[in-house]
């Protein structure tokens, strides 16, 4: 039978998965997409949060639960966070790659000097 | 169990995928495992019955989203990464996450108040999820944050818009036009 736990770990795991592609690789599109894979990871917690809500946790009831408001709204809502980063980091990279003809970070160090 | 081997299924799928994200060497591979990753991702949404996400997640992030980021990669005629090299710095921050997700592990497969048994599923109504559960809260609770979703999708459009127009010369002295793919303003 599949529970939170399940959701929790697989959310885990991509959200390390994210980290490391943030750690691990130079190219810049690459580390907005592992940006992406650590939002898709959040958004999974919160799904999973909202369906199996952790009632001995609080005071919360069965009748709260299904008056409450609904937390996949705040999925929608990184949904749409995460696209409008996706479109400023995207014009950000067009306009990196179109001064310095590189899209790897290491070589973008004007502001160190 | 359909469902359990369905979870399993996605699950798998979404961590091959998300792996491959970070270790391919052309970005274009990259992108499409990202497609493929968030498709794994939707078919847990809509296990957890949350199906309007799931094809928003399909038809946005999928369609639009990773469309605009393919697009761009193409545009920028990108070559293959060189592999990654494993710096000390690099060597700790992959130490750390791996601790990270190992203790993450142990504490969901040991703690029982979050034990994998527990909490059980709730009965929910049937719209629980579904368009017009989501409408009903964004239109009436969260209308605020819904506003200032879309005021700051606005912006960024045009934070977007401005930031990738060509410079213009006569404006900005020292930026180099590179003669490539007019913008259309």
């Amino acid at each position: 039978m599949i529970g939170l736990n399940h959701y929790l770990l697989l959310s885990g795991v991509l959200f390390c998965l994210g980290v490391l592609g943030v750690i691990l690789r130079r190219n810049v599109l690459i580390i907005l997409m592992s940006v992406e894979l650590m939002l898709n990871a959040a958004n999974i917690a919160i799904a999973a949060f909202s369906r199996y809500p952790l009632f001995n946790a609080g005071t919360l009831t069965q009748e709260d639960y299904m008056t409450a408001g609904n937390g996949l709204v705040f999925v929608f809502l990184i949904l749409t966070v995460s696209a409008a980063e996706v479109g400023v980091g995207l014009a950000v990279v067009i306009n990196l790659y179109r001064q310095r003809s590189t899209v790897n970070i290491e070589e973008v160090n004007l502001l160190q000097g | 169990m359909a469902a359990t081997l369905f979870f399993w299924l996605c699950a798998f799928l979404a961590f091959f995928f998300g792996l491959g994200v970070i270790v391919a060497r052309n970005p274009m591979h990259s992108a499409l495992s990202l497609v493929m990753t968030f498709v794994a991702s939707a078919g847990l949404f809509l296990l957890l019955h949350a199906e309007f996400l799931a094809w928003i997640l399909i038809i946005v992030y999928s369609g639009a989203v990773m469309v605009l980021m393919i697009f761009v990669i193409s545009l920028l005629n990108l070559q293959r990464d060189e592999p990654i090299e494993f710096t000390a710095a690099r060597r700790w921050g992959v130490a750390f996450v791996v601790v990270f997700a190992a203790a993450l592990l142990i504490y969901l497969f040991r703690d029982a108040s979050v034990g994998f048994t527990y909490p059980p599923k709730p009965a929910i109504s049937a719209e629980w999820g579904s368009a017009k559960a989501i409408a009903t809260d964004l239109f009436t609770r969260y209308l605020l944050p819904f506003e200032l979703a879309s005021v700051l999708l606005t912006a960024a459009v045009i934070g977007a818009v401005v930031i990738a127009r060509k410079p213009d010369p006569n404006e900005i002295n020292g930026m180099e036009s590179t003669g490539e793919e007019p913008s259309n303003q």
